[in-house]
């Protein structure tokens, strides 16, 4: 045994979380359970019957009358087999969905409070993965798992009582072959989970081939490379082949070997059990009815197996889940604060210094510049040079010390969050759009925006006329099941988004920059005249935007260089040879 | 993710279709089916010897005949009609015997009027064999027997039972003896079913593994055969999921339904002719049940289709939701949107409950019905079959074979709503994949083309006008030509259709008017294959594949040495970055090549359109800036490998513009102006103005 067993109180331990949640349905629960364990001892009943009826007809005691109470006792038990496993799956396995349910809520709203630096490290294949794979593994575990656990245990012991009160020596043979079984199937279903997981790796190396040789399409053309990339996928695939097939030689194993264990087992009751029922120590119903529950015990067997399973990738699978639930927040607003608070659009930086956690150098470094309420900065600089940082840390998406940033003369760690990001507008530089209707995508749920402010921000981000052409206009589907909208126009709407609240602050990170020259113009024209009394930051490659600024910060390797109007930038000969070449580039883009 | 398409459970045309693929392993697959045939037959043979051990040897029985109380005329009916089944005592007796399961061979009616004439008693006796001298044997004295023979004397069943077990064991050796057999019969059926089920399963796997691994590489060579445009409509991901997940839902068809499906039909077709042999009567009336079966089966099943797909659809929904605002979590948080967003998440998760909860109710309704009809069948059974054992018209053994044979009918039908839920999933996957297999158009070569010869390098645009989208024209009557050994630059907005050159080159395209000549001849009557390696092509966005730095430059081109790769890394400037490396070309590159930077990326690719020496060489400059000193060698680069060939740049470094031969300069899918780069200047278009801001940067510097 390679891997030490998990003890059973450390699995426990992991679905500690939702103690809550199964306090919660702890009444449909015992009911439900209630109603398994009357349903597995009625299914133990059957045999009885049946026995009787064997044995009343051997002893030639009956009268097709009596056959008939017995036959209607087996439908009267049947029925109410079937009504209650009516009620323990609706009780039951409809619990283990809520629970799922609540679970999926919890780590939703808590995922949602989570900071920038969360989502940095964490894919978000990642997070769907606990969201979905995970959370289903918990809800197999406490619903199926559950189940199983009560329903094999129970009707494996009643069973096994029922088989020892025919007779012993019976039980004791033809449980023979049951501590192998069990044994058998614990080894078995760890084999077979190290099994999955390589077939599963297998399979994501595949599907991450065939991704890249789609994704590759043009290189793959360009030099008529065809036949390897297929000879590569092929390969890959050979590979999932024979890893499946590596465990079909295990997996093939189980369902015979379940069943040999238990026609073992019927093979001896039958030439024992018939011996002893020749010598009259049990009777031919015994004999049947001990078939019958050797048939039956095959379940509780696989089960137990089965379960330790279920459970153990419930544990895993919970693990991860608590693991992304015990992720504190690193940004929250300022502890007691209620009252609310409007921002002017006074800001000063005072020597800000910012470091990405597990970095070694600095993003920011010790800048300092005071931005007046009316101000339009522009944020100049190569990639990488620090201006989405600075930005970001604004609506302290990112976290600044204390000190550092103040706003309206207050430091920006003792504004409540939901203010201070409801009074900046932020255009990102990827323009995110939620698979919603136009108008969603422009609210994000601040409600009380009349209809005509989207109207008037989709005409200042020159989108209107298009919004309006479609069938449904601002109601309009997009993303997934409805329009795709190219890459400006997902700027345009972005930026929408940001000037529909009107911000004290507004912040553009290179948000034009899918859009043709002459429109970004017009849009910053219109945004820029209706913004004079607020202040703005934006970034952008374009000297014409550049030249309109109150402002201009230049950003080099996290440090701002230079800031001033301008024509006092012009002449610096940093801001120059950072700009020579892409201002070049840019008038030929900009054509006549 | 398509989950709104779920049709029928099967569809010919499309088994059909598949069936072709299985075609090769139509050997492995006959053997299933006869494996699949004979655990069959195991499976049945079970409860029958279960049977044969109650009737023939833990109950058996003989009754007594007393056919002296009929008239002769009435006895020889009796004699001729039955006379087969009874056991005769010996000369000169007038009793005989016959046995418990014999018995049940007398014709109903007439076993009712020799009962009641006396002429079967209702006695159950057992045979004692006497020793060969007709006395000894202690037991002997002890019995009373009702009636005794040549050799033996029949014992009432009770008389025996009152003895101990040594005297019974004796008496009853024969019985144990059979007992014995059958154990070991049922040992030897236990373990062939054991090996046979092994291999059945084994070989499933086996052979559906190697199927889909037949249809995964077709559908994939059809898509990459596509030409690129349908790279372009088609999103990446969707193509993937084709060729993995789609084709691995073909597995569990293949798995578990295909074959289990004719293992279902030979069950219920063998537990039908079973009954039926055993004994009809009964058998008929205990499939009275089964037109409610397929009527109850029929109505659920469209419920549970309905359920299924709804589940699906909400699934989908949720991890649609998810995934956006995982993967936008900033613009949310950024807009405070938090509480609206966590509203909207938990409705739709309270939908997807909602949903399983149907899905729970639907399945908490149908399973315990068909136990239901199971149980009342199993009622029928016991009353029905229990008043004919009552009438010596079926025995103990029979009785309770009956009651096991329906249990595995039901089995089947109870699994049928599962196995319709996984040939449903299959179907919609199937023709997902068919779809995509026979969709798009794929790269067609001229049927006449033109004797392979390598490129020289003359590039000629005749009036080539092009548009991705139908009215919406990317390249507008252009026409130029570049002779060999010269380097053109083309220069312009973007989307002025720079890169569009550089795909109707490499025929990713077909132009939609006018004509592109390589030396002289149409590249329509060239070979794709002869064009794409004759050109050296450096794309905007370099991509790596995951593997080494040599595979990366090679892409698996056999045919070039060694050297080759060596004598590009050196051209391409690349050997610094990678000398870094203390495994060198052998260094492994993982995820898109993210541990290297832009620069080392591009040189990478420079590489790589070196290695093959190409005649010609397309060269989309990358726009991202780099560090300095990359930018320097990159180019020194530029300046070498342009130096001796056919060279179309896209260019946005001003040195490479400079160090054209001409500019070509593009406005909206015009050619604007072209030019030497002082003809350009003195003519004072569009490109003069450009520099014009170039120097006044420059002097203010």
């Amino acid at each position: 045994m390679k891997t030490p067993e998990i003890p059973f109180t450390s699995t426990l331990r992991d679905f500690l979380p939702l103690k809550e949640d199964f306090r919660h349905y702890r009444w449909p629960l015992s009911l439900g359970l209630f109603c398994l364990i009357l349903v597995d001892f009625l299914q133990l009943a059957i045999p009885i019957v049946i026995k009787r009826v064997v044995d009343a007809l051997t002893g030639n005691t009956i009268t097709t009358t009596s056959l008939l109470y017995y036959a209607l006792a087996i439908i009267a038990i049947a029925l109410s087999i079937g009504v209650l496993r009516y009620f323990w799956r609706l009780f039951v396995i409809g619990a283990s969905r809520r629970i799922e349910e609540r679970l999926r809520n919890r780590l939703f709203r808590h995922l949602q409070a989570l900071d920038l630096s969360f989502y940095q490290r964490t894919k978000t294949g990642d997070i769907m993965a606990r969201s979905i794979n995970d959370i289903m593994a918990v809800r197999m575990a406490t619903g199926m798992g559950l189940v199983s656990f009560v329903d094999g245990f129970i009707m494996g012991v009643s069973a096994i009582c029922l088989m020892i009160y025919i007779s012993p020596f019976l039980a004791f043979i033809s449980l023979l072959p049951a501590p192998f079984i069990i044994f058998f199937v614990k080894r078995f279903t760890r084999r077979m989970s190290s099994g999955f997981d390589s077939v599963q790796k297998t399979f994501s190396d595949l599907t991450e081939r065939v991704r890249e040789s789609f994704a590759g399409i043009r290189v793959i053309k360009a030099f008529s490379r065809e036949l390897w990339e297929s000879k590569r996928v092929d390969e890959q695939g050979r590979e999932y082949v024979s890893e499946n097939i590596k465990v079909a030689k295990t997996l093939a194993l189980f369902f015979p070997m379940m069943l040999l264990f238990n026609n073992l087992g019927i093979a001896l009751v039958i030439w024992l059990g018939g011996r002893q029922a020749i010598l009259g120590r049990i009777t031919t119903g015994d004999f049947v009815a001990f078939i019958s529950y050797l048939n039956l015990l095959t379940w509780p067997m696989m089960a137990m197996g089965w379960v330790t399973n279920l459970f153990q990738r419930g544990a895993a699978s919970m693990r991860r889940i608590n693991r992304m639930l015990e992720e504190k927040p690193g940004i929250t607003g300022p502890a007691g604060s209620s009252e609310t608070v409007h921002l002017k659009g006074e800001i000063e930086f005072r020597g800000l210094t910012f470091r990405y956690p597990e970095k070694e150098e600095y993003a920011l470094k010790n800048i300092s510049l005071r931005i007046h309420k009316g101000q339009t900065v522009s944020l100049v600089g190569k990639v990488a040079s620090g201006k989405t940082t600075f930005l970001l840390t604004l609506p302290r998406v990112l976290d600044v010390l204390p000190g550092m940033l103040m706003m309206d003369g207050q430091d920006i760690r003792d504004i409540p969050l939901k203010d201070l990001r409801r009074d900046i507008g932020f255009v990102t530089q990827d323009a995110m759009i939620f698979s919603d209707t136009i108008r969603n995508n422009l609210l994000l749920g601040r409600d009380g925006i009349p209809e005509e402010i989207l109207f008037e921000a989709l005409k200042t981000a020159r989108l209107y006329e298009e919004v309006m052409g479609l069938e449904k206009g601002i109601d309009t589907v997009l993303g997934e099941r409805g329009i795709t909208l190219s890459g400006g126009q997902r700027q345009r709407l972005t930026i929408a988004r940001a000037i529909i609240s009107d911000p004290p602050v507004l912040v553009m990170d290179d948000s034009l920059s899918m859009v043709d020259t002459r429109t970004e113009e017009d849009i910053l024209n219109g945004i820029l005249s209706r913004r004079k009394e607020r202040t703005n930051l934006i970034v952008s490659h374009r000297l014409t935007t550049i030249s309109r600024a109150d402002v201009i910060a230049v950003f080099d390797r996290g440090e701002m260089v230079e800031a001033g109007d301008y024509n006092a930038i012009m002449n610096n000969p940093k801001f120059i040879s950072l700009y020579k070449q892409q201002a070049l580039a840019q008038e030929l883009d900009r054509g006549d | 993710m398509e989950e709104g398409r779920l049709g029928r459970p099967y569809n010919l045309r499309l088994l059909k279709r598949l069936a072709r693929y299985a075609a090769p392993y139509s050997g492995t697959v006959l053997g299933c089916l006869m494996l699949a045939l004979s655990l069959t037959l195991l499976d049945l043979s079970l409860p029958y010897l279960s049977k044969v051990a109650i009737d023939e040897f833990i109950l058996s029985s003989w009754y007594r005949l007393n056919l002296s109380g009929l008239e002769q005329e009435d006895r020889e009916l009796f004699l001729q009609k039955y006379g087969y089944l009874i056991e005769k005592s010996g000369s000169g007796s007038h009793t005989e015997l016959i046995s418990n399961s014999n018995i049940k061979k007398i014709d109903p009616a007439d076993l009712r009027g020799y009962r009641e004439k006396g002429v079967i008693m209702d006695r159950h006796l057992y045979k004692v064999f006497m020793d060969d001298d007709g006395t000894d044997a202690g037991f002997h004295t002890r019995l009373n027997p009702a009636e005794a023979g040549d050799g033996y004397m029949a014992v009432p069943v009770e008389e025996i039972n009152r003895l101990d077990s040594t005297d019974i064991k004796a008496i009853r050796e024969g019985d144990f003896r059979g007992l014995a057999l059958i154990g070991i019969v049922l040992l030897v059926l236990v373990i062939l079913s054991f090996w046979g089920g092994y291999w059945e399963e084994y070989l499933l796997e086996y052979i559906g593994q190697n199927i889909m691994q037949d249809i995964r590489n077709d559908l994939f060579r059809r898509i990459q055969s596509r030409a690129v445009s349908f790279f372009e409509e088609n999103p990446v991901g969707r193509l993937v999921t084709r060729v993995t997940n789609d084709i691995e839902n073909l597995n569990e068809m293949f798995k578990s339904v295909l074959v289990t499906v004719f293992k279902d039909i030979f069950i219920l077709a063998g537990v039908l002719i079973i009954l039926l042999y055993i004994n009809w009567r009964l058998a008929l009336a205990s499939f009275i049940i089964l037109p409610f079966i397929f009527v109850f089966t029929f109505l659920f099943s469209s419920l549970m289709r309905e359920a299924f797909r709804e589940i699906r659809e909400k699934v989908a929904k949720l991890n649609v939701f998810q995934q956006e605002r995982f993967s936008g979590m900033r613009i949310i948080q950024l807009f405070a949107g938090e509480d609206h967003q966590m509203r909207s998440f938990s409705d739709l998760n309270h939908e997807n409950f909602l949903a399983g909860m149907r899905q729970i109710k639907l399945f908490a309704v149908f399973v315990p019905v068909m136990e239901l009809f199971s149980s009342f069948t199993i009622a029928l059974i016991i009353w029905h079959g229990g008043g004919k054992v009552i009438g010596d018209q079926l025995s103990l053994g029979s009785l309770v074979a009956f009651i096991s044979y329906i249990q595995m009918f039901f089995k089947p039908i109870r699994d049928i709503s599962e196995k319709y839920n996984i040939m449903q999933l299959a179907m919609a996957s199937t023709e997902r994949i068919f779809e995509s297999m026979d969709s798009g158009r794929e790269e067609h070569d001229s049927e006449t083309p033109a004797p392979p010869s390598a490129l020289k390098g003359r590039i000629e645009f005749r009036d080539v006008s092009f548009s991705y989208v139908k009215g919406v024209p990317v390249l507008r009557d252009i026409s130029f030509e570049i002779k060999p050994g010269e380097m053109v630059a083309i220069v312009g907005a973007t989307g002025a259709g720079k890169t569009t050159i550089a795909g109707l080159i490499e025929r990713f395209y077909s132009p939609d008017r006018g004509s592109i000549l390589l030396d002289g001849i149409d590249i329509r009557a060239i070979p794709r294959e002869t064009i794409r390696s004759g050109i050296g092509l450096v794309m905007q966005d370099v991509f790596i594949f995951s593997g080494t730095i040599r595979e990366n430059i090679s892409l698996g081109r056999d045919y070039l040495a060694e050297q080759d790769i060596i004598d590009a890394v050196r051209d391409a400037n690349a050997s610094r970055f990678i000398e870094k490396f203390p495994d060198g070309l052998n260094h492994s590159l993982s995820e898109g090549g993210s541990t290297l930077s832009g620069g080392e990326r591009q040189l990478l690719s420079f590489a790589r359109a070196l290695a093959s020496r190409p005649g010609i060489l397309i060269l989309d400059e990358a726009t991202s800036s780099v560090d300095p000193e990359t930018e320097r060698y990159i180019q020194d680069a530029i300046l070498g490998m342009t130096r001796t060939r056919t060279t179309l740049v896209i260019a946005h470094r001003l040195s490479t513009i400079r160090k054209a031969d001409r500019i070509i300069v593009m406005h909206r899918g015009k050619i604007y102006e072209q030019g030497a780069h002082e003809e350009l200047m003195t003519k004072g278009g569009i490109y003069y103005k450009l520099n014009r801001f170039r120097e006044y940067s420059e002097s203010a510097a």
